[in-house]
């Protein structure tokens, strides 16, 4: 059997990131998730060149307040100008952000030589060292964004569908949007020992982009992405568990093991291309449908 | 309460000036209209139109100037009021249904720890047979036609049952169907007392259905009765040639 604690960490991701992506992608901001994980880069970075510190609930502290930053750069370039487009201004703070995080790493490297290994398990991700804390810190998150959601749910589906005109309603207040893009930033700081921070935001598009083409609600769109991302998130172990096992009998290696991260983004990735490439067919099927049809 | 009922305007505008960017959008404008109106807001493509709804509604904080709604700041008579929005802005692709969309105008009558009861449903449904979708309510909003879509809007703003309604170009796009259907129903929320503003396009529409019209271009050109303010001297004014914008320009100076 997998490790348990590597199983419910995966598990708990799948849920957190099928959670805050479907938010992420009904508000557009699919890329969001893409720009805080590299944001977080330098944090990491900059907590373990100052503090010296391996652990994570020090090293996340400084992803998550550099990923917080990343956050108000982002609202600060959008109130200038209307003429810097949205997904330009994502492109700037990501690069900007992780090219310092590079020049962070330079100087870490030199003064505390190494600790880059460490530091590589959250640029990748290292599930198979996954722990019981890292799991702990994900439950953290997860039960407040879901008492958020269930709270919050009708203001939330406004601000997804029409932010304007939600503004303009008695109860709308900016408490609701911040808190949400609050634990999006803790949600993904906690989930860089799972995936790191160049894979995160695979796992936060695949399983909304999976759910979308399944339902056309938006609450079921959300069930069915937190009940995919936990099938994945149970399913990767297995899966790297089934192959290692394969591998061991074919070739007598036994080093062969798959990285666990890489492989739920890709089992996301692949439901989501199926789930597309099944809509197409449906959709083309009607259309030939209707072709046959108007020929009569 | 009882002084908010008093007052016979429903929307009074105060010296608004609004700067986007470094563009003043709408500039020095005052305006009241009264209670009970269905009020057409008239103007070239730029010149400030939409800017001054979202003046209305807080969307734009203005650079100086004040906006009354029944006598009170928007902030106080947010609930009396429902905003419709330019169609093209909004994603149609967000999972929801035509009844979904229609409901979320219920949503701020309930406080947030309550769910949605019978009530909520009923004036839902009731606002969608109102622009004529209660066929439809199920369909996803992903599937509606442009005229379906702006009805839906519609729908969801007589669900808010409010006092003052405000609609962005609710007539773009919008085929003939549709465009009678919200044209009935904006001439049936003003028979039920409730005042309308909309921005327009068309000035024979204008002319034949509105009976208050605004006529603006940056400035205010004229407001007031439709049959006072649409005269070939004004709309010369507000749309005109270039001469007309000169004209307009040594006047201001």
């Amino acid at each position: 059997m997998p490790d348990p604690a590597v199983m419910t960490g995966c598990i708990l991701a799948g849920v957190l990131y099928g959670l805050l992506g479907s938010f992420c992608m009904a508000r557009n901001q699919a890329l969001l998730g893409d720009v805080i994980s590299h944001a977080a880069w330098p944090g990491l970075v900059l907590a373990l060149g100052l503090t010296g510190s391996r652990h994570f609930g020090v090293l996340g502290v400084g992803a998550a307040l550099v990923g917080f930053m990343a956050l108000i750069s982002l609202e600060y370039l959008g109130k200038g100008s209307t003429r810097i487009k949205p997904d330009t201004r994502l492109a700037l703070v990501l690069s900007g952000f992780f090219a310092a995080g590079m020049l962070f790493t330079r100087q870490v490297q030199t003064s505390r030589p190494g600790s880059m290994g460490h530091l590589h398990s959250f640029l990748f991700g290292q599930t198979a060292a996954l722990v019981w804390m890292d799991t702990a810190v994900m439950a953290t998150v997860l039960i407040p964004t879901m008492i958020l959601v269930w709270l919050r749910w009708r203001d939330l589906s406004a601000l997804c569908f029409d932010p304007q005109w939600r503004q303009t309603t008695p109860h709308a207040n900016g408490a609701t949007p911040a808190i949400l893009n609050g634990l999006l930033v803790i949600g993904i700081v906690a989930g860089l020992p799972v995936a790191g921070v160049v894979l995160v935001s695979a796992l936060l598009v695949c399983l909304p982009v999976t759910a979308r083409s399944l339902t056309n609600r938006f609450s079921s769109g959300i069930l069915v992405a937190m009940g995919l991302g936990a099938t994945l998130g149970a399913l990767s172990p297995l899966v790297v568990m089934l192959t290692e096992s394969i591998f061991r009998h074919w070739r007598g290696n036994d080093d062969a093991r798959l990285p666990t991260g890489p492989v739920f983004v890709l089992l996301g990735v692949t439901c989501s291309g199926l789930s597309l490439g099944l809509k197409n067919m449906r959709q083309r099927k009607i259309q030939r449908m209707g072709r046959n049809h108007a020929s009569c | 309460m009882s002084q908010a009922n008093q007052s016979s305007h429903a929307i009074e505008i105060e010296d608004l000036t609004v700067v986007l960017g470094e563009r003043t959008v709408v500039c020095d404008l005052d305006l009241k209209v009264p209670v009970g109106k269905l009020c057409a807001v008239v103007g070239p493509n730029g010149a400030g139109k939409t800017t001054l709804i979202k003046a209305i509604v807080s969307l734009i904080k203005p650079v100086s100037g004040q906006v009354r709604i029944l006598g009170r700041p928007f902030s106080v008579s947010c609930r009396e009021v429902a905003y419709v929005p330019q169609r093209s802005g909004l994603d149609w692709d967000f999972p929801a249904t035509v009844a979904d969309v229609a409901l979320m105008g219920t949503h701020h009558s309930l406080p947030w720890w309550k769910g949605l009861g019978r009530g909520e449903r009923d004036r839902a449904t009731a606002a969608l047979a109102a622009v004529g979708l209660e066929e439809l309510r199920d369909r996803p909003i992903s599937n509606l036609s442009g005229g379906q879509q702006q009805r839906v809007l519609l729908a969801r703003a007589l669900a808010q049952q409010a006092e003052v309604f405000l609609l962005d170009e609710p007539f773009q796009g919008v085929d003939a169907a549709s465009e009678s259907a919200i044209m009935r129903t904006l001439t049936s929320m003003r028979d039920h007392g409730k005042t309308v503003m909309v921005v327009h396009h068309d000035l024979h529409a204008v002319a034949e259905r509105f009976d208050h019209a605004v006529l603006m271009n940056v400035r205010k050109i004229a407001d007031g009765a439709v049959s006072s303010v649409i005269t070939p001297e004004n709309l010369r004014r507000t749309f005109g040639t270039r001469v007309g914008f000169d004209d307009l320009g040594q006047r201001e100076a």
